[in-house]
């Protein structure tokens, strides 16, 4: 085992990142051939407790950006850097203690035989003693609603049931940023919402957490408090969520939807309705047809 | 009438401890040139009755006809005085010259058909299907071409592997391989699940011209919004039952039965709703994607200015 000392020693904080920052991106490029950047010189700074999504369509290169910060990916260019240390081969897994993930195929990260022991196996991975590994398991299948199941196998679970056993997972090693990697993408309207109520609940009960939401769906990003859209491996708007929705005709362009109070409003403009800017369906409703 | 269910029954492990009951008695009719859609929770059975519209699944109990070709159980194996079910199924399965026939009649694009792909070449890939229904190699590639234009995949996509195609192409890849086998009826099982907005737009565009090309459509799917943009007549599942047999415009004005089987419509239906219980006077028929509600509140708004 690493002595504390050496641990110490690699994960020593860079004077120049701001102290709040969580995810720090700086001229961050990768390219899977030669010649071909699917991540251009990205820049960003992701600050202690935010709630950030990163939208962009298939290709756009989110995907990439994502396993670059997990470090399954390392960068050509560029650095990351986690609480202001910057991430390198050697403390990439001491770094990672502090991430945790939750991908998009419900199938391929249920590891264990039944729901305890999938919980469990994150737990075994960071050494925590035997002994209180019951208790964390226990509250967090609470957590995300699933502790009636604590003995199912997967076979018997829905794939929203799935997922918020992914999340239990990556929650039980108590990980300071959760990055979930389109984790509603393969599941029914059902099991999307639920995966957002629970993270909603998540983020109320911690506020100090840290989450990163990549999605190519808008609804994904209405609860965020700042959203980066990803075109060409560029991060091209980055902004508060009903600020970047103003910006439709661009989203349109390059191949995402935009809230549907918004898309109306156009198009009802453009059949000489005349309408104001409206935040959200309700807004939209009571201009049109006012309440009494 | 292309394809008859005539009360199916379908049990998954049946006569074992574990066995599971998938469909109860199914009866439906499917019409020549329908765009159909198959909606329930992911257990319902929707899966479970796409796989007997090309007999990959055998009924326990009851008929399938799709043409002139049946699907039933007319002999029956006893053992002990008990039918031996699986003994029937596999000598019924021997005996189904004509399950060849129903497949090339029906294709089906399961979730995910690019994780079938598997040839090196896109046009090998898509040719697969004709040779293996015992076309000779020109007319398999000729069907193979015909197919990639009606996906709109041109000579360029000919050579190249379809392992190298972004998602949305490969699974327009795996879906000239159904089309290459000529099939009357297209079944679809969830086809955009993963796609992004550009890619479910575009791949709605190419069923809704393969539809006026003459095929029929099923399509199994969790989205309302194409439900309502695209299809006929809608089929609730639930439990392994029909439970509604309707119109998109009839379920989604259901409130009782949408909250009790948890379908929600399509906010531009639900928005069309609000409007019209504040007291707009807008036709609900009129309304099935969001240009069509603007242009009916345009009308209302423009008739009171």
């Amino acid at each position: 085992m690493r002595s504390k000392k050496k641990e110490l020693e690699l994960t020593k904080r860079d004077e120049n990142i701001p102290l709040d920052s969580a995810i720090y991106l700086s001229n961050l490029s990768f390219g899977y051939e030669t010649g071909k950047l699917n991540v251009k010189n990205v820049s960003v700074d992701i600050k202690k407790g935010e709630r950030v999504s990163i939208i962009g369509h298939n290709g756009s290169g989110k995907s990439t950006l994502s396993k670059l910060i997990d470090g399954i990916l390392v960068q050509n260019e560029g650095d990351i850097y986690i609480f202001g240390v910057k991430m390198t081969d050697e403390n990439a897994l001491i770094l990672r203690k502090d991430i945790g993930l939750v991908f998009q195929n419900p199938d391929s990260q249920f590891i264990g035989s039944t729901v305890r022991d999938d919980i469990a196996f994150g737990l075994e991975n960071n050494q925590v003693p035997y002994k209180d590994m019951d208790a964390i398991i226990e509250d967090c299948a609470r957590k995300v609603d699933m502790e009636e199941y604590l003995k199912s196998e997967p076979s018997n679970l829905s794939g929203g049931q799935k997922q918020r056993v992914a999340i239990a997972g990556a929650i039980a090693r108590r990980p300071k940023i959760l990055i979930l990697d389109e984790a509603g993408a393969m599941l029914d309207p059902k099991g999307k919402k639920e995966i957002r109520a629970i993270i909603k609940e998540r983020k109320q009960e911690d506020p100090d957490l840290t989450i990163l939401t990549i999605t190519h769906e808008i609804d994904d990003a209405y609860d965020s408090d700042r959203v980066l859209v990803l075109n060409h491996g560029e991060i091209i708007l980055d902004d508060r969520p009903e600020v970047v929705f103003e910006n439709d005709d661009l989203l349109r362009s390059i191949h995402l939807d935009i809230p549907f109070s918004h898309k109306l409003a156009k198009v009802l403009r453009k059949n000489g309705v005349d309408v104001p800017e409206v935040k959200n369906d309700e807004e939209l409703l009571e201009v049109l047809c006012p309440s009494n | 009438m292309p394809i008859q269910l005539n009360q199916v029954y379908y049990t998954y492990n049946l006569n074992r401890p574990d066995s599971k009951r998938a469909l109860e008695d199914i009866s439906l009719t499917f019409d020549d040139h329908c765009f159909t859609a198959l909606i329930g929770k992911t257990g319902s059975g929707k899966s479970t009755l796409i796989q007997h519209l090309n007999a990959l699944l055998l009924p326990d109990s009851g008929r399938v006809q799709i043409n002139e070709h049946v699907l039933d159980f007319p002999v029956q194996v006893k053992k002990n005085g008990k039918v031996n079910y699986r003994k029937m199924k596999k000598l019924h399965k021997k005996k189904l010259p004509q399950v060849k026939e129903i497949r090339k009649t029906v294709g089906i694009v399961f979730q995910f058909p690019e994780y079938q792909i598997f040839e090196e070449t896109v046009l090998k890939d898509v040719s697969f299907g004709p040779k293996n229904f015992g076309c000779t190699e020109e007319e398999a590639i000729e069907k193979a071409k015909k197919a990639l234009t009606m996906v709109h995949l041109d000579e360029s996509f000919y050579e190249r592997s379809p392992f190298e195609l972004s998602g949305g192409e490969k699974r327009r890849v795996a879906i000239a391989g159904i089309l290459a086998m000529e099939p009357d009826i297209l079944v679809l099982d969830e086809p955009t699940v993963g796609l992004d907005v550009r890619g479910q737009r575009e791949f709605f565009h190419l069923i809704q011209d393969l539809y006026d090309q003459g095929k029929s459509i099923i399509l199994a799917t969790h989205q309302m919004d194409v439900v309502l943009r695209t299809c006929s007549r809608v089929i609730v599942l639930d439990q392994g039952k029909v439970v509604l047999d309707s119109t998109p415009l009839k379920l989604f004005q259901d409130k009782e039965f949408l909250s009790s089987s948890s379908i929600e419509p399509p906010i531009v239906f639900s928005f069309a709703m609000s409007l019209i219980e504040r007291g707009m006077p807008i036709r609900l028929e009129n309304i099935r994607s969001t240009s069509t509600l603007a242009e009916e509140i345009a009308r209302v708004k423009g008739g009171k200015q």
